[in-house]
């Protein structure tokens, strides 16, 4: 799975429970059929549906998880992560109604040279941090030493494992004058500056930093965004309040309220019960019954449910058995069934999110009986017997899109058994890759940068190196996403990628299942949620309907 | 005597080194690892090597555990890998949680087991005796996160009374108050599973005693039925109920794990639960042997009593 | 515990033992006399075995019987109500007959509540006999391992235990097996010690008698009732833990089902289905309230004095 723009990390709390992801109603499907017209507006998401803003109000949450003591941009527990997005900011956010996409925060603007090696931000002006210290090209630049240079005093050994997914190919960031800097990279990285979303690029106040041992500088989280951390009452309560030195105006709610470790199903509870105000997920079921009363909203970015086929694996190895496979599965009735009409069958492995995005490729139709003669033309008329590994918790409705996979392969002849892992032990193996017992593995990944595609499908993405876990490789693909990295022109460059997609649809690495967003559910008097990343929503433009 | 109760004292130490190897090798067993929790699903193994050499895992099994052992004997038991904070913090920050938990659900299963187990004794083979001893065993019967739905879905969405979860309330400041409604759920759903095992126990406790010489004696002086009851019975019962609710509390205090999921009450059996999700294998090590600790103290007492209460019993 | 167990119920060679230990019930003297007797006057306990006979049959001939085939998924059908037609039970979140499932899910349930229950019964006895009645330093060696086993919270343990193993049948098993040893060795063992300085005990060493015969012929029987009863309350307890184990994601493989599992799927819906929750819940409730009804007259048949908790 890959919440792209925020936060690479499900753990404890998804680790514990399966999370259902709930659907929206009728609000959204406008925004589901209309694909990406930038025109269609979320209902709640801009101020003016409801009425003008009114000031103040406590909005209650809750935390997935329980955060420790330490929230840092360098952090990687969810809840954590929650929590610290309000705090902290970075140089760029997702467009707040897709959730997709790039628009300045701390950067005013940026340019990036000809050969794609050097990113260059200019940054806004008169932005203070909770503490009074002023946001200067210092700060970007000490945030960056904390986390990448191991000769600095202050450098932090553990963010810099985890934050190598982000500046893995940065060199060193320079200051040209107090409003620039220049980020240096080492390999021309043309999707880089969406990696700034994330969490791991937000910038602390340069104070803590200097003030503190890098172990805890955490426990003093002071950012420059539109909420500052109050109080952490261990396990029980989280209270955010309002940064009135805000530099996009000071949020409306005074206050917000998590309270963590509350599982799916007494988080419900406490929805109905009034003690919170809004879920950021709910199953779809529930989310059905419940649209009437309260209102669902959605957030984050596409995903794609992925599942990763095994190209080494005897079976699928034979790219007919792929193909077969993608025709044997009825995405419809999982998108009525278990989604409840909040997903979209897919079609490749991009969303409609993507950059990319090719409104005329074809995918896969459900048709068992073609599934059927590619299975007989590979050899498998008299049916087998394979396995596939699966997590029991974490990745969202992994059992029931799990088992209906089972169901649809039964059906054209395919004894698909499971080797189910708790979430933690699932992804320390899946990680290495596929071995010869699994024809496939999950997760769910988003996919609004354009190099998403050799993210996952290139060669050169084999682990230990990266995420291409199926070993899928294809020349002509691969030579396609390697001139779609050099090339500069953007619309060159999707179509390029474009062209490389109708390869890989085609060879079929992985099935095909469906993209979906994650959905909350909110009370009537909540206003303006904006899609911020794929750990929270935003709410600094949120306010309280009397 | 007193020899015993020296050597089961110093016995006491081994047995938390052996919890603590047991621990260490179970959490270390597990598939999967600290850093690979800490990562996520998108971290490349390469991403996991990295931080792995970082946290120290990188070191043989044996020497990772004489560190923690070093410094566990100096009472320092480390910092959470997740968190980033002293395990001996989090252990304080919610052993308020948990003995609040622990105490009340104890006290209502004492409240409604011990009237019960007095109430069957007295009319020891009746329809009522049945009847008082089949419900006490409803309790015990049920899977306590079952119970503990069914009473979020009665008592809180339905009729509203009781908070759904947590420890506090959001929209209002701490009070004892506020914290009572949100402990009464949850104790209630802990004690009673826990009240069945306390009615049979004071039942047949009570039907011994009735049946001793010396209760026999205090009727025959012509002492009331009421005052032999609860008085000399009652009295002589304590004990084996103290040892057996003893026994109890250790129980509860590690097996309230699946309770505080439910009512997302964070003591600390969560605190423990979460460390074996995430492998945070300081966090899971000094939640158990507090949890240990305790319990083998209690067991300690128990056997103590046992001797006092039958001489035959004899050790060594 | 040890002390209120009465010796001369079984054997008539021991009468002539002490005016306490001369309880000797007037009509039947064998164990299995008693436990009819007990069974056909309680209208409970009758009603537990009744039951679980059924849910034994059930189980076993859940190819014949059940409805539906318990696999078969309908998305359309998802999380059906009770008594929707051809589902009597509703169905769950992927549109399976919870019905059928709950009968085929009996043949997981059932023997993971029972084997764990026989072993930790065969293993324990072994165990405490054995410590008990050697004594000195390797009775305190065992007795201390087993305080490890014991002090460690049970359920951590069982999910220490099945997280290394990872989730199936076996393992659950094993698991909940090992959690239920110690408690019936320290009672095994404690009932060694008591019975160890009888008379009839120091007799039979003093006439010659082995270590094995004295075990065997002498200790052991006079535990059976004890063991009756603890196995069948042992029963009620490994079910909710086989059962919490399901509900944490560690019993068996999907699409497989057990109780617990299914308890735990129905949950996520809890307000939106309940009886996705509620019925294999009450399923589970019902049985280990069975075993635990039945643990009761067992006592109260053997020896009502013999305190249980």
């Amino acid at each position: 799975m890959d919440f792209y723009d925020c936060g690479d990390v499900l753990t404890r709390r998804q680790a514990l429970h399966r999370f259902g992801l709930a659907a929206f109603g009728t609000l959204a499907a406008p925004l589901l059929t209309a694909g990406r017209d930038a025109s269609v507006v979320l209902a709640g998401a801009p101020p003016t549906p409801g009425g003008t803003p009114v000031r103040g109000g406590t909005l209650a949450l809750s935390l997935d998880g329980i955060p420790g003591a330490n929230i840092s941009p360098a952090t990687s527990g969810v809840a954590e992560i929650v929590l610290g997005m309000h705090v902290y900011e970075g140089l760029v956010a997702p467009d707040p109604v897709t959730g997709a996409g790039v628009r300045p925060v701390l950067a005013e603007s940026w340019q990036v040279s000809p050969d794609g090696r050097v990113y260059t931000f200019r940054l806004r002006r008169g932005v203070t941090f909770h503490d009074s210290t002023p946001f200067t090209a210092e700060a970007v630049e000490l945030n960056f030493r904390r986390l990448r240079d191991p000769n600095s005093r202050f450098f932090f050994k553990i963010g810099e494992a985890v934050s190598n997914i982000v500046f893995r190919l940065t060199d060193r960031v320079e200051v040209a004058d107090d409003y620039t800097v220049r980020y240096h990279m080492r390999e021309r990285d043309p999707d880089f500056i969406y990696l700034l979303r994330r969490p791991q690029a937000l910038f602390m106040s340069p104070t803590v930093i200097k003030q503190f041992t890098p172990d805890e500088a955490g426990k003093h989280p002071v950012g420059t965004g539109p909420f500052r951390l109050t109080e952490q009452q261990e396990g029980t309560r989280y209270t955010l309040e309002r940064f009135s030195g805000y530099w996009d105006g000071a949020p409306y709610l005074e206050r917000l309220v998590y309270r963590p470790g509350l599982d799916p199903t007494a988080s419900v509870a406490a929805l109905l019960a009034g003690e919170l105000d809004l879920l950021t997920e709910a199953s779809y079921d529930t989310i059905d019954r419940l649209k009437g009363r309260f209102v669902p909203f959605e957030w984050g970015p596409e995903f794609h449910w992925t599942v990763t086929l095994n190209t080494r694996h005897p079976f699928t190895r034979d790219v007919r058995v792929r193909q077969a496979l993608n025709y044997a599965l009825n995405r419809e009735a999982w998108v009525q069934g278990i989604f409840k009409g909040f997903a979209k069958p897919a079609r490749g492995p991009a969303t409609t999110g993507y950059p990319a995005w090719n409104p005329g490729l074809r995918g896969y139709p459900y048709d068992p009986d073609r599934a059927k003669a590619l299975l007989a033309a590979a050899g498998y008329e008299s049916g087998v017997r394979v396995k596939a590994m699966i997590p029991t918790t974490g990745v969202p409705l992994a059992q029931e899109i799990g088992q209906s996979i089972q169901a649809d392969l039964r059906k054209v002849g395919i004894d698909l058994r499971y080797d189910a892992l708790e979430f933690n032990a699932y992804f320390s193996r899946f990680r290495q890759g596929l071995t010869e017992e699994h024809i496939f593995g999950v997760s769910w990944w988003a996919s609004d940068f354009l190099a998403f595609l050799e993210q996952q499908l290139s060669q050169s993405r084999w682990p230990p190196n990266g995420v291409n876990r199926g070993w899928y490789h294809n020349a002509e693909a691969d030579r396609l996403l390697t001139a779609g990295r050099e090339e500069s022109n953007d619309e060159k460059r999707k179509a390029i990628y474009q062209r490389a997609e109708r390869i890989i649809v085609n060879d079929a690495p992985w099935l095909f299942t469906v993209y979906f967003r994650r959905i909350g559910l909110k009370s009537q008097k909540v206003q303006s949620i904006r899609s911020y990343a794929s750990q929270t929503p935003d709410y600094s433009k949120t306010w309280l309907k009397r | 005597m007193r020899r015993y109760v020296a050597v089961r004292i110093l016995s006491t130490l081994p047995v938390l080194v052996g919890i603590s190897v047991l621990v260490f090798a179970l959490v270390k067993a597990v598939p999967g690892d600290p850093a690979s929790a800490l990562l996520g699903p998108e971290a490349t193994p390469q991403d996991v090597a990295m931080l792995r050499d970082a946290l120290g895992l990188e070191k043989p099994l044996p020497m990772q555990y004489a560190l923690w052992l070093k410094k566990a004997l100096a009472a320092d038991l480390g910092r959470s890998i997740q968190k980033r904070v002293p395990v001996t913090d989090l252990l304080f920050s919610r052993l308020r949680n948990t003995v609040m938990l622990t105490v009340t659900a104890m006290a209502f299963a004492l409240a409604l087991g011990l009237p019960a187990g007095v109430l069957a004794a007295r009319r020891a083979g009746s329809a009522l005796d049945r009847a008082t001893m089949v419900v006490a065993l409803f309790g015990n019967s049920m899977p306590v996160f079952w119970l503990g739905i069914l009473l979020i879905l009665v008592f809180s969405v339905h009729l509203g009374w009781f908070p759904t979860g947590g420890t506090a309330s959001l929209r209002e400041g701490p009070s004892f108050g506020n914290t009572l409604r949100h402990l009464i759920l949850p104790s209630l759903a802990l004690g009673l599973v826990t009240v069945g095992g306390l009615a049979r126990l004071t039942r047949s406790a009570m039907l011994e005693i009735v049946g001793q010489d010396y209760i026999r004696t205090a009727r025959a002086k012509g002492l009331s039925q009421y005052r032999t009851i609860w008085y000399h019975a009652l009295k002589n019962a304590a004990v084996p109920i103290v040892t057996i609710v003893g026994a109890q509390f250790g129980f509860l205090l590690g097996g309230a794990v699946l309770t505080e999921t439910v009512f997302g009450w964070t003591g600390i059996g969560l605190l423990i639960y979460e460390g074996i999700a995430t492998r945070d294998l300081p966090v899971v090590l000094g939640g158990v042997l507090f949890v240990a600790l305790a319990f083998v103290i209690v067991n300690l007492v128990t056997d103590l009593m046992y001797g006092y209460l039958d001489p035959r019993i004899r050790y060594g | 515990m040890a002390r209120s167990l009465r010796v001369s119920q079984t054997r008539p060679e021991a009468s002539g033992l002490s005016t306490e230990n001369r309880l000797i019930r007037t009509l039947d003297r064998s164990i299995t006399g008693r436990l009819r007797k007990s069974l056909l006057s309680d209208p409970f306990a009758m009603a537990a075995l009744v039951f679980l006979v059924l849910i034994g049959v059930a189980a076993l001939m859940a190819p014949q019987i059940a409805p539906h085939d318990p696999y078969e998924v309908n998305l359309m059908r998802r999380l059906s109500p009770i008594g929707t037609p051809g589902h009597l039970l509703g169905t769950d979140e992927l549109g399976r007959d919870i019905a059928s499932r709950l009968l085929w899910g009996g043949r997981i349930s059932l023997p993971v509540a029972i084997i764990p229950t026989v072993v930790a019964l065969v293993v324990g006895t072994a165990v405490g006999l054995a410590s008990g009645y050697v004594g000195g330093s390797p009775d305190q060696v065992i007795m201390r391992v087993l305080d490890v086993v014991m002090a460690f919270p049970y359920i951590l343990l069982a999910i220490g235990i099945a997280a290394v193993l990872g989730p199936g049948i076996f393992n659950a098993i094993l698991a909940v097996t090992v959690i239920g040893i110690p408690v019936i060795a320290r009672l095994m063992r404690s009932t060694v010690l008591s019975l160890r300085e009888q008379e009839f005990v120091l007799a039979a060493t003093a006439s010659g008698a082995t270590t094995s015969r004295i075990l065997f012929r002498h200790i052991l029987p006079n535990s059976v009732s004890i063991l009756i009863v603890y196995g069948s309350l042992g029963a009620g307890a490994k079910v909710i833990a086989s059962a919490s184990l399901g509900f944490l994601g560690l019993g068996v493989e999907p699409p497989q089902a057990d109780w617990g599992s299914m308890l735990a799927a129905g949950r996520v819906h809890l307000l939106v289905a309940p009886h996705a929750a509620t019925v294999p819940g009450l399923l589970i409730f019902a049985f280990a309230l069975a075993f635990n009804v039945l643990g009761e007259a067992f006592r109260d048949a053997l020896d009502p004095r013999m305190p249980t908790s």
